[in-house]
């Protein structure tokens, strides 16, 4: 990937060229990662004994993460596409005055 | 000769079955216009059902699936594209992307570790539960190394993946969270590749920071992990 992305940047790949190729790939990219998840068959028993457990702390986890980093996120970077935030924002301030 | 035409056989066989069910999910997906209905983790369902109940093994599933895995590398390669669209503004901001992933990780590894002790589980989860929110290659090399076992560590890997990729985007419209750069980064730290191929056709702004993202969680979740483990494990 970061050689790929290298070759974009020194412009020895044009970007033009495969724009329409690479959209269309990241449009349908999770079904390469399906045949890799099929893999959870494999653990059959671990996800016996421990399953619902070891599933709650994993998607906690993720959502813990998920959470704190996005909120941070959201709060120390502007939006590039200004119209999104500024149209999410103008209705709150309003209100918060009021 | 019968072997092998039986072994083509399943080849074709499981490759149909597994592009055809993705598309089918896809395609009912934007007919609902729902995201719950999420192509990855209804395929994945419906395939380890039919695996299931056909008694078919995951060895011969792969016969098909290994040309869809094969894609994994230059599906991965590819996103090297909106992270090249994006470079101006992720220049700009380094910093404050570093800052952002090693929280990210400490988050991830914090929380896991301590929740596996809460539930009092054995020390070998423990070990292989703290890379989860990395890639499966790299957190299997980290697990393996902490002594922890690497096939579990692929499984917590796929929890935080689908987790991410299934409820994530949801979660974040949830929070009111807008800002395409701050749903790539969290996703890209919390769900790494999957995470970031699902972002991915939601935005190209996303993808990019999401790729930024799980690059740098990898690198210093490997880092901080055989470090921070042993501490937390001696509470």
């Amino acid at each position: 990937m970061l050689i790929f992305f290298g070759l974009l940047q020194t412009g020895i790949i044009e970007a033009e060229k495969i724009q329409f190729f690479a959209t269309q790939f990241i449009q349908y990219m999770p079904i390469v990662f399906l045949p890799v998840c099929v893999g959870i068959i494999e653990y059959g028993d671990i996800i016996q004994t421990f399953g619902i457990k070891l599933l709650i702390i994993g998607i906690t986890a993720t959502f813990t993460t998920l959470t704190l980093v996005a909120v941070i996120a959201n709060k120390a970077m502007d939006d590039p596409s200004t119209n999104n935030q500024s149209i999410n924002n103008s209705p709150k301030q309003p209100s918060d005055h009021a | 000769m019968h072997d092998a035409i039986k072994h083509i056989f399943l080849c074709c066989l499981f490759f149909v079955i597994t592009l055809g069910t993705y598309l089918f999910w896809r395609y009912i997906q934007q007919r609902t216009q729902r995201l719950l209905v999420n192509p990855l983790l209804f395929s994945l369902l419906s395939i380890v059902a039919l695996l299931v109940f056909s008694k078919t093994s995951y060895q011969n599933y792969m016969l098909g699936g290994q040309f869809l895995s094969a894609f994994i590398e230059p599906a991965v390669v590819v996103l090297g594209y909106p992270l090249y669209l994006q470079m101006q503004n992720i220049r700009k901001q380094w910093r404050l992307l570093t800052v952002l992933c090693t929280l990210g990780s400490l988050t991830a590894i914090t929380s896991s570790v301590l929740l596996t002790k809460l539930f009092g589980a054995e020390d070998l989860i423990i070990r292989s539960i703290s890379t989860l929110s990395i890639t499966t290659a790299i957190a299997m090399e980290v697990t393996d190394r902490l002594g922890g076992s690497s096939a579990l560590a692929a499984l917590f890997v796929m929890v935080a993946g689908v987790s991410g990729s299934v409820f994530g985007l949801l979660w974040l419209n949830f929070l009111g969270i807008k800002n395409p750069m701050a749903r790539g980064v969290s996703i890209g730290c919390a769900s790494h590749a999957l995470g970031t191929a699902t972002i991915a056709s939601e935005s190209s702004v996303s993808a990019a920071y999401s790729s930024t993202a799980l690059i740098l969680t990898a690198i210093i979740t490997a880092l901080l992990v055989p470090v921070f483990v042993p501490i937390l494990l001696t509470f």
